[in-house]
């Protein structure tokens, strides 16, 4: 019984163990690590690179990166919840159909994905010929490499991953409850927050721990489609790693964003299935 | 006949909890042996010990004198139709059927398994569905392949568990005259396990009623029904009196006692158990074993009688319940509806009603605990209302659990 | 009476033009003649005869089919070991390993990539496609083993017995009884791997050696340096790809969830 265990379990454990946990241990590790200029590891142990992050002027980039994944989320919850409604409130056919069409874009490259947008939001794109013909927007504003462009992608990005789980809560959730609510008097706010988002509760948990987790750790969007106003942590720990040539630097700022994520995350290492099931529902569906 | 199957002295604990105390048992050849007991009695546990799914802690299982405890349940000579059937559902009936000829490398040709398949297929009466996947087949059809699959590898015990739970009542008593059937035909020792007073007397030819890990009585149906040994037996399989009595003096041939019964009437009874003047005991009497009438039966030799009202009755159908107050006792009583519906006047609810039963239908038990009265069916009883986990049987809370 | 409301359908129109109208815009535009996307130049297929004569991207095709290929089945047989033994057994060993599982799962892929970077630059392994490919494994089985695993939510370790109890080895049930009941599961697994392997930028950019580019970072260049209406050919190619790949997968999955 033990022997038959240990073959089934030593593959993966073995293989994440080497290339998951060592090499995360290992980029905490050399945090503590000092470095000369030329980004060459010193065999000396110090916290120069938690100090020198002090004097980084971070505190912008961290509350930007708060502040984008916190608006993602609240976007795409208030999009989400009321489309997962509607959506399992309609026929079983139709509710396959659309999930389908939601599903189907998110299979495209990433990259792509955010090339569009790169696209639609050009100078010369189409959102801004239409905004400026309708009167919105005047000739020389510019919507690529801006904060709001970031957000959008953001949204756009991991959108589905906060419909998903809000669809199969909404899924589960007694619809007659609605019924007698209005029977016993309540009004429709009353039935939406007293009844309904307690009815969904867990799919809401994970709705947002599906998207705030991934928009923290954001790199490519802000790479793509931000500009140097509108970088988040992950940009600084890559140009740490690339144009600093800082490693411990970078360590020390990745340990920073490991502590920040798993702080939310806590809550779900309970319930780990969610974590999986945004990207994994895109298969399943 | 010899000893076919023996358990000796096994134990078995999950944790903290002593499932199995040191049982002893033997099987014959050939018959149909049923435990019986409340759920987390240790019956599906000690089923799962014959089959290789559990191992004891202590005690040997002999099969035809070898112990099998040392081979791993792919080797044993024993099969499981198990309490879900455990059908597998990615094959059709026929592979399920065959699937163990299939793995054991036993050499047969595919038209040797072929032949064997047509037979089971045939036991079950199951030929048109052979291609069918289980999710297709009814729960009565689910049971039958499960039984065909196991019979096929003619193995020299087969362990049943709660076949017939999943069932509805009708194709319940369906399949246990199917499951005779078979049993007649192929002739192998079935295992049965039941918590079903019903299945297990109408089936077997011999009962061991299990509780709390023990075994309380084995016999016929008829040994255990009619002269139950202890208070446990007797309040699990069917409904009965319980009476405190005190041997008051014997008969000259000492084949009867005369018994004191608070607040009742002395009243005589078989002395089997060879009590002497004096002696505590308890009685145990069947509910159907009294006679309930308006009038006074005539004085008869053999004929204990008492005086009650009435305080409870149910109709039944088939019968009729009374619970009747005579002093501080509330007597069930069964009543058959033998008569046409108006030839007579049954007793209702607070008449007064004489109680009769005969010297040789009380049983004196052996062993006597009080909680086995929550397992009667008193209205009002004062057990009714024990704590669950004081109820016998409620050693482990489900059979689940303790598998 | 039932009472349509009217608000979430809206907002559910709204989400799915959302979704659909930047890859239109993709696809109208790469056979758009006109290299500026809000003009109509006409229809044309230079850009895709552009596509096909860059040498660079084909070697990336050839290079992402390889990696992508062989992290799928690596990474689909350590991930269904890994989820059969999580369900299975439910020893301390378990636990950790069912935390080593997790952990991938919230970590972001910047510093998956940033962290195996410096692991292989620290052990002195040359970065090349066979780093990419370990990186891809890495995070893909941990996406294999909980498809796997909540295949076994309803799984029913009865038939695990009836097959022992019916004479089967060890082997015999892997192969008569997990892996058949389990194929759905598997097969969405790997499903998953195929679509985060290719979807995957970051840990291959951070990975990567010299000249071993996949298609995604080939993708990121072009992005960069390149031309817009090429990438704009490749990425509708991609799309049809996508749809075709998709399509397949449903039927099969279908088949296989009925066969059970």
């Amino acid at each position: 019984m033990r022997r038959n265990e240990f073959a089934l379990t030593m593959p993966s454990f073995l293989w994440l163990a080497v290339f998951f946990i060592i090499p995360s241990a290992l980029i905490i590790l050399i945090s503590f690590r000092g470095s000369d200029s030329y980004g060459v590891l010193l065999p000396v142990w110090t916290v120069k690179a938690y100090q020198s992050l002090a004097g980084m002027h971070l505190m912008p980039v961290i509350l930007r990166t708060v502040r984008l994944s916190l608006y993602t989320t609240v976007i795409c919850l208030l999009l989400a919840v009321p489309a997962a409604y509607g959506m399992s409130r309609m026929s079983r056919r139709m509710q396959n159909i659309l999930l389908l069409i939601l599903v189907v874009p998110f299979w495209t490259n990433f990259l792509i994905r955010i090339y569009a947008w790169k696209v639609l939001l050009h100078p010369d794109g189409f959102i801004k010929h239409c905004l400026v013909w309708a009167g919105f927007l005047d000739q020389g504003a510019t919507l690529l490499y801006t904060e709001g462009a970031v957000l959008l992608v953001l949204v756009y990005t991991y959108l589905p991953f906060a419909l998903l789980p809000l669809y199969s809560a909404a899924g589960n959730f007694d619809f007659t409850l609605l019924d007698a609510g209005r029977d016993l008097g309540s009004s429709t706010l009353q039935l939406v927050t007293r009844v309904y988002l307690p009815g969904i509760r867990q799919g809401i948990i994970n709705a947002v721990l599906v998207v705030f987790i991934p928009a923290m750790g954001s790199y490519i969007i802000p790479e793509i489609v931000g500009g140097p106003s509108s970088e988040m942590l992950g940009n600084k720990i890559a140009r740490y790693v690339f144009v600093d040539r800082n490693i411990p630097r970078a360590g020390a700022l990745s340990g920073f964003l490991i502590l920040m994520i798993l702080l939310p995350s806590l809550v779900s290492l309970v319930n780990r299935d969610s974590l999986a099931k945004g990207r994994k529902e895109l298969v399943q569906t | 006949m010899k000893d076919f199957l023996v358990f000796e002295g096994i134990s078995k604990s999950f944790g903290d909890v002593e499932v199995i105390k040191d049982l002893n048992l033997s099987i014959e050849q050939g018959e149909v042996f049923s435990l019986l007991g409340p759920s987390g009695c240790g019956k599906t546990t000690l089923l799962r010990i014959c089959g290789g799914f559990e191992e004891p802690d202590a005690g040997r299982v002999l099969l035809n004198g070898r112990d099998i405890l040392s081979l791993p349940s792919h080797k044993r000579p024993v099969n499981t139709v198990f309490q879900n059937y455990a059908l597998f559902p990615h094959m059709t009936v026929s592979e399920n059927i065959t699937f163990g000829l299939k793995v054991s490398r036993r050499g047969m040709s595919a038209g040797e398994i072929r032949k064997e398949l047509d037979r089971a297929l045939d036991l079950i009466q199951m030929k048109d569905y052979a291609g069918s996947r289980p999710a297709e087949l009814s729960g009565g059809q689910k049971q039958r392949v499960a039984i065909a699959r196991a019979v096929i590898n003619k193995p020299q015990l087969l362990l049943l568990d709660e076949p017939l739970a999943a069932l509805d009542l009708k194709l319940r008593q369906k399949m246990l005259l199917e499951l005779d059937q078979i049993h007649d035909e192929v002739g192998i020792t079935f295992l049965f396990v039941t918590h079903d007073q019903g299945e297990a007397m109408s089936l077997s030819d011999r009962i061991a009623v299990m509780n709390m890990g023990r075994i309380e009585q084995v016999g016929t149906p008829s040994q255990v029904y009619e002269s139950p040994k202890s208070s446990f037996s007797a309040a699990f399989i069917g409904d009965t009196n319980f009476f405190d009595c005190r041997v008051h003096s014997l008969s000259e041939d000492g084949q009867y006692s005369l018994l004191d019964i608070d607040g009742l009437p002395p009243a005589r009874c078989y002395n089997d158990q060879k009590h002497q003047a004096g002696e505590h005991i308890n009685l145990s009497l069947r509910p159907e074993k009294i006679r309930i009438s308006r009038t006074r039966p005539s004085e008869n030799e053999g004929l204990n009688v008492f005086r009650g009202v009435v305080e409870e009755k149910s109709y039944l159908g088939a019968f009729s319940k009374y619970w009747v107050r005579c002093g501080e006792w509330l007597i069930v009583v069964l009543d058959a509806h033998r008569h046409f519906l108006l030839d007579r006047n049954p007793p209702e609810w607070e008449d007064e009603v004489w109680l009769s039963w005969h010297q040789d239908d009380g049983f004196m038990l052996l062993k006597y605990r009080e909680q086995d009265e929550a397992l009667l069916t008193n209205p009002d009883d004062k057990f009714a209302r024990m704590e669950q986990d004081t109820q016998p049987g409620m050693l482990v809370d489900q059979d689940g659990d303790e598998a | 009476m039932k009472k349509k409301s009217v608000l979430p359908v809206l907002i559910l129109a709204g989400i799915v033009i959302f979704f659909y109208l930047p890859l239109v815009v993709l696809v109208v535009n790469s056979f758009n003649a006109s290299r500026v996307s809000s003009v109509w130049g006409g229809f044309s297929l230079k850009w895709y005869e552009r596509l096909f004569s860059d040498q660079n991207l084909l070697r990336s095709v050839k290079n992402t089919v390889l990696v992508t290929g062989i992290s799928v089945l690596c990474s689909t047989v350590l991930g269904s070991l890994a989820g059969i033994s999580i369900a299975r057994f439910k020893s301390r060993l378990q636990k950790v390993h069912s935390v080593f599982i997790a952990l991938p799962l919230i970590m972001p892929d910047i510093l998956i990539g940033i962290s195996l970077l410096l692991f292989f630059i620290s052990f002195r392994i040359r970065l090349s496609l066979l780093t990419i490919i370990i990186g891809h494994i890495t995070f893909c089985v941990s996406y294999v083993a909980s498809t796997v695993q909540a295949r076994f939510q309803n799984f029913d370790f009865s038939l695990i017995e009836a097959a022992q109890d019916l004479g089967a080895g060890k082997g015999q049930i892997l192969w008569k009884i997990y892996l058949p009941l389990l194929a759905p599961g598997i097969l969405s697994g790997a499903m998953l791997a195929m679509t985060l392997s290719l979807d995957d930028f970051i840990i291959s950019f951070f990975t990567a050696g010299p000249g071993a580019s996949t298609l995604p970072i080939q993708i990121y260049s072009m992005i960069r340096h390149g031309s817009p209406p090429v990438i704009n050919a490749l990425s509708t190619l991609f799309i049809a790809f996508t749809f075709i790949v998709l399509l397949f997968y449903q039927r099969i999955s279908r088949r296989l969830n009925n066969e059970n």
